[in-house]
């Protein structure tokens, strides 16, 4: 599904990934975990064609297709999704009108607007969202919770085949945090795949991954199963530094 | 309407004293009026014309303006019925908003007006001014030149003196007209077009006025100058659109001024989309306790446009309030001037002022945005604030848009009609709205950063 090779990213100059590899099947969901600077971030934008980064070696392939010279648009309308750390707002711009343009961006065919209201509102009841939320501006004024779920809503209307989740579960309280979950969950299957990345793994109790990678000064150091998140709560990422530090110099 | 072979002079180039003097006697207008025109003849004399060393005309450059070069009078065929309009004119009606009574002035004549009985069985009165000045001459005597007068300015003047069609709307005391009345201003002839625009809305009375300009595609210059005086008594209600759309080889300049009376409520939305030079002067005076005046503005400039707005919030009298909003993206080469200022007399007492002008620039280092946003207050318990930015559309905004699979030339015209939605979405008038929302996509285009294809 998701095939990253040697991949190394520069932003104004500096290097952030130096050379970062990483498989994803289909069916799979990875979790990425790394302390603050590792590069998780970098990542997620990386992948979806962020304009600002400078991608200096390396390949991404996904579905075995080369997306390096793909803009973001074209990704997403191969079924690439990422979930934002920090949602631009869009004045003006209402939900309903985004998802709209959205949906029928990367369909063949448009949904007939009596359909597309419908599909909206089925699935701002399973974030558990306010039918009015539609009517608001994209994220303006919109509290943190408010955005990721924004973020999960607008994965479940455009069901991708790969989902980025970039520090989604940052800075939601236990009830968001189960509700954005959720929306992950009812993608879940053989044809649905995410990167998970986060600096904790509590969101991995409600998210289970089926590999977890620790991530360290642009690379990843060490794979394992969902075990090897739970040694990370319990050891902290100091450990990994002393573990792995040496490796991610090299 | 014409009842009588214009006089040779009018059909020279150029503005002289023996125009203004021929205009007053073809017209057969009142000896004030004539006398009114010779006065405002001699302000125009006297005042020198603008340049760039004007503080009031800083970035706008009008050494190319030669008004000795337009035909000061142009005549049109009258029209019996809307059918009989230009093709262009009826498209133009069709897409507006409903309306119940409407004008149109073709060239320097007006060719067709309608009112609808409902609208006139109660009292209002929609025509032409020379009809208005025949029919209600006691109250355009009283009022026509009372806000915008002959020493306003250089073009104001020369509005005074050489005016030609021009619209009356009265409404009387009470009367709610619910849905809009409309004029049009055609030009299709290489020459000028110089309108008058006077609105009595009478006390507790309400009603929205739309006042557009188009033009036929045409090479040669042509020069547009009007002058729009807009009454609003107690607790009266007036909505007033100015729409300027014309073909890029018209020079258009205007001024609107309004008197707010106790409690009245006047909304204005300027619209500058067409023209090669536009520059409107906005002037709404807070002038009785409790008045309100919500000013909205819209601009869209592309190629070498140049789009100019000086507003002033006039706050005389105590207690009333005013809310500014103007909005502009530039694209290509264009520039956009905006000077606004916010004036609190001494006896204005808990004046509540806002003033905010923003700039969207679309895809180019080579527009030119002046934004001047100005306050001077001279009473002290007042709230005011006023606020400028110019930016260029975010590039992680439309990265954001395009990570959901929406191409960039759709992101792009979501931002943009985002940002514009900030204004429209302030206006009640749908049909208005989606005239505008069709304009601003048609200068979008296909997009507006150059890339290769």
């Amino acid at each position: 599904m998701l095939k990253i090779d040697n991949l190394h990213v520069e932003i104004e100059g500096g290097e952030i990934l130096k050379g970062l590899g990483l498989e994803v099947g289909k069916g799979e969901i990875h979790a990425i975990m790394g302390p603050n600077g590792s590069g998780k971030s970098t990542l997620s934008n990386v992948l979806m064609g962020h304009p600002r980064y400078d991608v200096t070696d390396g390949t991404i392939e996904f579905m075995g297709e080369d997306v390096m010279e793909l803009e973001a648009d074209e990704r997403a309308r191969l079924g690439m999704f990422l979930a934002f750390q920090y949602p631009s707002e869009v004045p003006g711009v209402s939900v309903a009108n985004f998802l709209r343009t959205a949906v029928n961006s990367v369909r063949e065919k448009e949904l007939a607007p009596m359909e597309m209201y419908r599909l909206i509102q089925e699935k701002m009841k399973i974030m558990q969202m306010d039918p009015k939320f539609a009517e608001r501006y994209l994220n303006e004024g919109f509290s943190g919770g408010e955005k990721k779920r924004n973020e999960i809503l607008q994965m479940l209307m455009l069901e991708p085949k790969l989902a980025i989740m970039d520090e989604t579960d940052s800075g939601l309280d236990i009830d968001a945090l189960q509700v954005v979950s959720k929306g992950v969950n009812e993608l879940r299957g053989p044809e649905f795949s995410a990167v998970i990345i986060t600096h904790y793994q509590r969101i991995l109790r409600y998210i289970e991954p089926d590999h977890v990678h620790v991530m360290l000064d642009g690379r990843i150091v060490t794979s394992g199963g969902k075990d090897l998140a739970l040694q990370l709560e319990d050891k902290g990422y100091d450990w990994v530094r002393q573990e792995f530090g040496s490796a991610a110099q090299s | 309407m014409q009842q009588k072979e214009a006089p040779e002079v009018l059909k020279s180039r150029g503005i002289t004293e023996e125009t203004v003097k021929a205009l007053s006697s073809y017209k057969d207008e009142p000896g004030w009026l004539a006398e009114k025109r010779l006065q405002a003849w001699r302000a125009f004399e006297a005042l020198p014309m603008p340049t760039l060393r004007d503080e009031a005309w800083r970035y706008t450059d009008i050494s190319d303006v030669r008004i000795e070069d337009f035909l000061p009078y142009a005549p049109s065929p009258d029209a019996e019925s809307e059918g009989d309009l230009p093709d262009a004119v009826q498209r133009l009606i069709k897409e507006g908003e409903e309306n119940s009574a409407l004008l149109v002035q073709h060239n320097s004549e007006t060719a067709y007006s309608r009112v609808d009985d409902e609208v006139s069985r109660k009292g209002v009165v929609f025509t032409d001014l020379h009809t208005a000045l025949r029919e209600h001459e006691d109250v355009v005597r009283e009022k026509l030149f009372g806000l915008v007068p002959e020493d306003y300015d250089k073009f104001a003047a020369l509005c005074a003196a050489g005016f030609a069609g021009g619209s009356f709307l009265y409404v009387p005391r009470g009367v709610d007209v619910e849905v809009p009345i409309q004029s049009y201003r055609w030009l299709d002839v290489v020459g000028s077009i110089m309108p008058r625009t006077l609105v009595v809305v009478e006390e507790g009375a309400s009603v929205t006025y739309i006042d557009e300009y188009a033009s036929a595609t045409a090479e040669d210059p042509a020069f547009s100058n009007g002058a729009v005086e807009l009454y609003v008594g107690e607790g009266a209600n007036l909505r007033y659109v100015s729409l300027q759309n014309w073909e890029r080889n018209v020079l258009h300049f205007n001024t609107i001024r309004s008197q707010a009376g106790k409690d009245s409520t006047i909304n204005s939305l300027v619209v500058a989309l067409g023209s090669q030079l536009s520059r409107t002067n906005v002037e709404a005076g807070l002038t009785a306790p409790g008045s309100d005046s919500e000013m909205l503005g819209l601009y869209f400039a592309d190629q070498n446009q140049v789009l100019d707005h000086h507003t002033l919030q006039d706050h005389i009298s105590p207690n009333a309030h005013s809310d500014l909003l103007y909005k502009g993206a530039l694209r290509d080469e264009s520039v956009a001037v905006f000077s606004g200022l916010i004036r609190v007399e001494p006896g204005a007492q808990k004046t509540d002022a806002y003033q905010t002008n923003r700039n969207l620039i679309l895809g180019t280092d080579d527009a030119f945005a002046v934004s001047l946003p100005n306050l001077e207050i001279m009473a002290d318990d007042v709230k005011c604030s006023h606020g400028s930015t110019t930016g260029q559309v975010d590039d992680v905004e439309l990265f954001y848009l395009m990570s959901r699979g929406i191409p960039r030339a759709e992101a792009e015209k979501l931002v943009v009609f985002g940002f514009f939605g900030e204004v429209t979405s302030r206006i009640p008038l749908r049909g208005l709205k989606e005239k505008l929302d069709r304009a601003i996509e048609g200068k979008i285009g296909l997009g507006f950063e150059e890339r290769v294809a």
